[in-house]
């Protein structure tokens, strides 16, 4: 009895997540300083894509999908494009690829960049925001300004090749609608050298962060390819014995609802069941630039793994707050890769492949910023859309991410509220998570009884 | 301070050029038809473009689309740092607002030291019956903000929150409607 009067509830909460994508709040509840439950709470509303999409074409997808978010617009793009292209049996030539990587460089290059600068950054100076960094030294604003013209590059990749930066408009199953002329690719090769350098000095500064001291026994998966850093293609790896095609995948990982978030939780499964006696966290797994750096460093260029070797950071890491020096390697990947491909860039003989719509089922998978991003289509002999599923990374990561809470919630039940929030939501933005649409302030409320 | 037709004007026109998004961009290029030599011209989509400019005068100024409905004039001028609107969440991977945009490249001290913002109110323009034709209702922006923006630069020291369409605003529109209906 006197055990009990004793025993003390403490709910940390945050109404709104700061500094990361969308409408998300978490809640940590803790009794005696053991914690009860945690909660990532993504309450945007449902979306309901999968549904609206049935008896759509399969040709609108890629544009239809490419809405589901304004900084992957391109992820989704790659992803219907080869699903599609799966059931219609196309088999678009190597120029075509090429310059679907190259759009997905400047993606990558736009969507991380901004992520480092002004996101994740200032977290590793207990900084606000990224305007309050660039204020605190003319160093630090060098580094901002650095991080905003990267950005800006990056957008110009998507701008040329896919019409315009944001929602592009020019990917079409079976190649583009137009390509790009060689004269109009090398313009661009100046400025991506220039963000080569960049990006260099981007990982130095990065891997020169205190970090704090955490690690897990992290399941890292993404795509993985013999021949190249896999964005576009490749089979799906962990560093615990996964391996497995795209098609395989819903034997492999299953999503389930959740009461607490609209965003489906994506969890590892055996034979499409979980692993018996688990626990809540079961079959969590990461995906996203840490995983991917883990597992395909070696298939990076070569000036990203020189620049690598010189780090501070060693990898193979399980400490997710150094994702963001992954992410920086990524740049600097996307950056050499997308002056390769213009390099050698030759235009195909016609933008697109031609196609009859048929009836079938296909699965792909290609990595967004954030992760594996997984579509899956059926289509009946008229090519119309009569099954989609759509597994985004920030589901994929989403029970990883309340794991980790729930890993560092004993340190936060000590420290001041404001102290606790932050932490929490540092940890957090080790994901990038990609909700919709930003919070900046935060409302913690500590409960006790 | 030099001669007025010294003094170039940069005007940033955010948009998209997707629904009423399109207006800022619209008149923009109305504007860069007007051949003004002292006025620079440039569609942006993204305001952290802002941080990475390299102003060539005393005077930048920035056109974007407004839903709201704002009083008396279809067209606000806002002398920054005074802007209506603060957005609960200033900064995402998806979207950084106008507001923290600007602040942002004051930070890192792109910014000259006059910037108007000019807010075109897309409230009544989108109305099922709007007030004037909306070819006619952009060409009386444009107009309206390049005579503006020749004023301003004149001394832009002295520029102020307020108006462009003044006095009466919006019934002046429906005055004109009147006039060449």
């Amino acid at each position: 009895m006197a055990a009990r009067q004793s025993e003390r509830i403490k709910t940390i909460r945050v109404d709104a997540l700061a500094r990361v994508e969308g409408e998300g709040a978490f809640t940590i509840r803790l009794r005696d300083h053991r914690v009860e439950d945690v909660q990532l709470r993504i309450y945007e509303p449902p979306r309901f894509y999968e549904a609206f999409m049935r008896g759509r074409a399969a040709t609108e997808a890629p544009d239809i999908t490419a809405r589901i978010c304004g900084i992957c617009p391109v992820a989704y793009q790659m992803s219907a494009v080869r699903a599609v292209e799966k059931i219609y049996q196309i088999h678009v030539p190597p120029e075509i690829r090429a310059l679907r990587q190259l759009l997905y460089c400047g993606e990558w290059i736009e969507s991380h960049s901004l992520h480092i600068y002004l996101l994740h950054a200032p977290d590793f100076f207990r900084a606000e925001s990224a305007l309050a960094l660039a204020k605190s030294s003319p160093e630090l604003r060098q580094h901002i300004e650095r991080g905003l013209r990267m950005k800006r590059h990056g957008n110009e990749i998507v701008e040329m090749i896919g019409g315009r930066a944001v929602h592009p408009i020019n990917v079409k199953v079976g190649g583009f609608y137009r390509v790009p002329t060689r004269e109009e690719l090398q313009r661009l090769l100046p400025d991506l050298r220039w963000g080569r350098d960049a990006a260099i000095e981007t990982a130095k500064w990065v891997a020169s962060f205190d970090f704090p001291d955490f690690t897990d026994d992290y399941e890292f998966v993404a795509l993985q390819r013999e021949d190249e850093y896999a964005i576009l293609d490749g089979v799906v790896c962990s560093n615990k014995g996964l391996r497995i095609r795209e098609e395989e995948f819903p034997d492999h990982f299953r999503e389930e609802q959740v009461p607490h978030s609209h965003a489906l939780h994506s969890r590892k499964v055996s034979n499409g069941e979980a692993v018996p006696g688990s626990d809540r966290f079961a079959g969590c797994y990461q995906v996203g630039p840490l995983a991917r750096w883990n597992l395909n460093r070696a298939m990076a260029p070569e000036i990203a793994r020189q620049v690598e070797a010189d780090l501070p950071v060693r990898f193979p890491t399980a400490n997710p707050y150094q994702s963001i020096v992954a992410r920086s390697l990524e740049v600097l990947t996307a950056f050499d890769t997308a002056i390769k491909l213009i390099e050698a860039y030759e235009p195909p003989a016609s933008p697109s492949v031609p196609f009859e719509p048929r009836s079938g089922t296909g699965a792909a998978i290609t990595e967004a910023p954030r992760g594996m991003l997984y579509h899956r289509y059926t289509t009946d002999d008229r090519g119309i859309l009569t099954e989609v599923t759509i597994i985004p990374p920030t589901s994929q990561n989403q029970l990883r991410i309340e794991k980790d809470l729930y890993l560092i919630a004993p340190r936060l039940v000590e420290l001041p509220e404001e102290d606790a929030c932050w932490e929490a939501e540092f940890a957090i933005r080790n994901y990038d998570p990609c909700i919709s649409c930003a919070t900046h302030f935060l409302k913690l409320q500590i409960e006790r009884q | 301070m030099p001669h007025d037709t010294e003094l170039p004007v940069t005007l940033f026109a955010l948009g998209t050029p997707h629904g009423l998004d399109q207006l800022a961009w619209v008149v923009a290029g109305q504007l860069a038809a007007r051949n003004a030599p002292w006025l620079s011209v440039e569609c942006i989509r993204d305001p952290l473009r802002l941080g990475v400019i390299s102003s060539s005068g005393p005077l930048l100024s920035i056109l974007d689309t407004t839903l709201d409905d704002l009083p008396e004039s279809p067209l606000w001028r806002y002398r920054w740092p005074e802007l209506p609107v603060a957005t609960a969440r200033p900064v995402s991977s998806h979207a950084v607002d106008l507001r923290y945009a600007l602040e942002l490249a004051a930070g890192l001290q792109r910014l000259p030291p006059v910037v108007l913002v000019y807010a075109l109110s897309a409230a009544r323009w989108a109305e099922p019956q709007p007030t004037l034709p909306p070819d006619q209702f952009l060409r009386e922006v444009a107009d309206r903000l390049l005579e503006d923006l020749r004023l301003q630069r004149r001394h832009p020291e002295n520029a102020r929150t307020g108006p462009v369409f003044s006095p009466g605003g919006w019934a002046c529109i429906e005055t004109t409607r009147q006039q060449t209906g």
